[in-house]
């Protein structure tokens, strides 16, 4: 593969303007109070889609599969963030919680 | 309590360090992936580190070794890097109103280490006192450090993570996604719910017709429109 650099060298150079445009075009500009409004809602989206499709998304398909302990490690984890709105604890209380299930479900195989 | 001054101390810059290593489960998983698949790809431990050190996304990294095994080349690994890493040119255009008090010369470096926790955390710390110029530097340059080092330790390691426990450490990902959130939707409680319930539901349903960067793309786009007709009661 000789043309490896090559290809992480575009793919530098793309994902570096892919970061750094918006942010330079829009830094000191200030936006109507409509976007404004509108990107202090696009973080929220982003992750809660992002959290969505790494619970029922695996490998492009749609995981309708019981048990799914994704689905419980989420509904610990924001159970916890409610609680606690302590991200070290949500992290650690989630993959705690997927750890667990996963070991009993191969204690009970 | 320490006060904190505008420019940034060295409290805003241990406290950005600290939260960066929160991510540990989130870069330790996917570098560690990245490096054995890139191993199994063919490429050289040079190139292996380069690329996770010049690009810092290991999603589209994956992705990419995935397109070069299938026999891809320069076009279709340039294609699926743009659709993988869209989401971060979303994140840094969200990112832009936080950025405004911020020396231009410090854009290139923080557009260059831009990663998802960053949507959470700069707009969860403007909520609260202290630099955000040292806090936002020190976060993404440790979480940086972080992913090349990893990806070092899964040249080396090999596979640490024993295959059969991938799944239950790479949880870590929404995990973390669902932590970030929650500074959000305390300030925004209204809206801040329909927002993430609509662009959850919008983002999976996505998926069936679409790449799933594409869908979170679309989807933040859907749920934060739908959040501009929510009122809050202490209309901020």
């Amino acid at each position: 593969m000789s043309n490896v650099f090559a290809i992480i060298i575009g793919a530098a150079v793309l994902t570096f303007l892919i970061r750094y445009l918006p942010l330079s075009i829009l830094h000191e500009r200030r936006l109507p109070m409509l976007v404004e409004k509108f990107l202090s809602y696009t973080p929220l989206g982003v992750l809660a889609a992002l959290a969505t499709q790494s619970v029922f998304w695996k490998e492009g398909h749609f995981y309708s599969g019981l048990p799914n302990f994704y689905l419980l490690g989420a509904i610990v984890s924001v159970a916890l963030g409610v609680a606690t709105r302590k991200l070290g604890i949500v992290v650690i209380g989630g993959i705690g919680t997927v750890a667990l299930a996963t070991f009993i479900a191969r204690l009970l195989v | 309590m320490v006060v904190k001054s505008n420019q940034g101390g060295i409290g805003d810059i241990i406290e950005g360090i600290r939260d960066g290593l929160l991510f540990i489960p989130l870069y330790l998983p996917i570098a560690l992936a990245y490096a054995v698949l890139a191993k199994i790809a063919g490429l050289s431990s040079l190139e292996t580190v380069l690329w996770s050190a010049a690009v810092f996304a290991g999603m589209s990294q994956l992705a990419s070794l995935n397109i070069l095994m299938l026999g891809g080349g320069f076009f279709e690994v340039m294609i699926t890097t743009l659709l993988v890493n869209l989401r971060h040119g979303f994140i840094s255009l969200s990112l832009a109103p936080y950025s405004r008090g911020l020396s231009r010369k410090l854009l290139p470096i923080i557009g260059f280490t831009i990663a998802t926790p960053s949507i959470g955390q700069i707009p969860a710390r403007t909520e609260k006192e202290g630099s955000i110029k040292a806090y936002w530097l020190s976060t993404q340059i440790c979480q940086y450090t972080q992913f090349v080092l990893f990806t070092l330790l899964g040249i080396w390691l090999g596979r640490m993570v024993p295959p059969d426990w991938k799944g239950v450490v790479s949880f870590a990902a929404p995990a973390s996604y669902i932590g970030l959130t929650m500074p959000l939707l305390v300030s925004k409680p209204k809206a801040g719910l329909v927002v993430a319930l609509t662009a959850s539901v919008t983002g999976l349903g996505l998926c069936f017709s679409m790449n799933p960067g594409l869908a979170v793309i679309i989807a933040a786009t859907i749920g934060a429109s739908v959040g501009l007709f929510i009122k809050e009661r202490d209309n901020v």
